[in-house]
């Protein structure tokens, strides 16, 4: 797998982490509104964070192997 | 919408809230040790590459020393142009391996520096997802159990049901009051888990004191009748 399949597989997990949010509106309420808030927002974080790492790390790899 | 098909599908939401966030967790796993496979992969490759230019750079410079010494030890002066040439042509071909090895470096270190960072940010966000998903986990399990376990019960009113939700949402929160990376996780999710405990104990114990002080009556018409003494 190369970063950009990664990044790629990653983006998707987000997307479908997003549609189950969305999708489980059957719970509701403050105690919702706080989970997301305190759980679901990092997580969905680390994925963003994640993406960018790996931007950056197939960025590097391509200048890596122009000079190889 | 009754009580029972509301619970329901609360139930149902948060058993599906779980499994996503299982299913984000391993995928985001995976992906990291993914990244960290590939990263250590490309720097193996620039480093076997560097390994490979240093090799004809050596070679080069051998044949280099060879063509200068072939050179100085030729009297023939119709020879003598030739072997200029060859050094020439040798010096040239050195240079262009020495030039090769150095941007082969340049490609090591810029694999390295990749690799370097890319594991520092997966390392704290191991540490974030691993941290918010177990969390996550464990409180949509324990929320989705009461629920369920409410269902089950059958006429048991709001105030019991919100009793219950808050008790899973406020030990998750409880568990947020510390971030990872401060180095007290351990303890403080045990004290905080602990207090999960007693906090759902207190609940359960409540719960099942209010069922059996009011029987099969629903609680929401106690509620709406709370000028009235309980019967017996």
């Amino acid at each position: 797998m190369t970063f950009q399949q990664t990044q790629r597989a990653v983006e998707t997990a987000r997307a479908e982490l997003a549609r189950a949010q969305a999708d489980t509106s059957g719970w509701a309420g403050k105690e919702r509104r706080d989970f997301d808030a305190h759980r679901m927002k990092p997580l969905a974080a680390a994925g963003s964070k994640l993406t960018t790492a790996l931007q950056d790390a197939q960025e590097a790899q391509a200048r890596a192997e122009r000079l190889m | 919408m009754s009580q029972s098909e509301a619970v329901k599908a609360e139930v149902k939401a948060v058993r599906d809230l779980r499994n996503a966030v299982i299913r984000y967790a391993e995928r985001m796993r995976d992906a990291m040790a993914g990244a960290r496979r590939d990263a250590a992969a490309l720097l193996k490759r620039a480093e076997e590459n560097l390994q490979q230019r240093k090799a004809r750079m050596d070679r080069a410079m051998r044949e280099l020393q060879q063509a200068r010494a072939a050179l100085a030890a030729c009297r023939d002066p119709r020879r003598a142009a030739a072997q200029q040439c060859a050094v020439a042509e040798a010096k040239a071909h050195a240079d262009e391996t020495r030039q090769a090895c150095v941007r082969a470096q340049q490609a090591v270190r810029i694999a390295a520096a990749a690799q370097s960072d890319l594991l520092k940010t997966m390392q704290s966000l191991e540490a974030v997802v691993g941290e918010h998903s177990s969390v996550s986990s464990s409180a949509l399990a324990s929320l989705e159990g009461k629920l369920a376990e409410i269902d089950v019960g059958g006429s048991v009113g709001h105030g019991i049901v919100r009793g219950l939700k808050a008790a899973a949402v406020t030990a998750d929160l409880l568990r947020m009051s510390f971030h990872v990376g401060e180095g007290t996780i351990a303890p403080v999710y045990q004290t905080t888990a602990e207090r999960f405990t007693s906090v759902s104990q207190v609940l359960d114990e409540k719960a099942a004191h209010l069922q059996q002080d009011w029987g099969d009556n629903d609680l929401e018409q106690r509620e709406e009748h709370s000028g009235e003494v309980p019967g017996p």
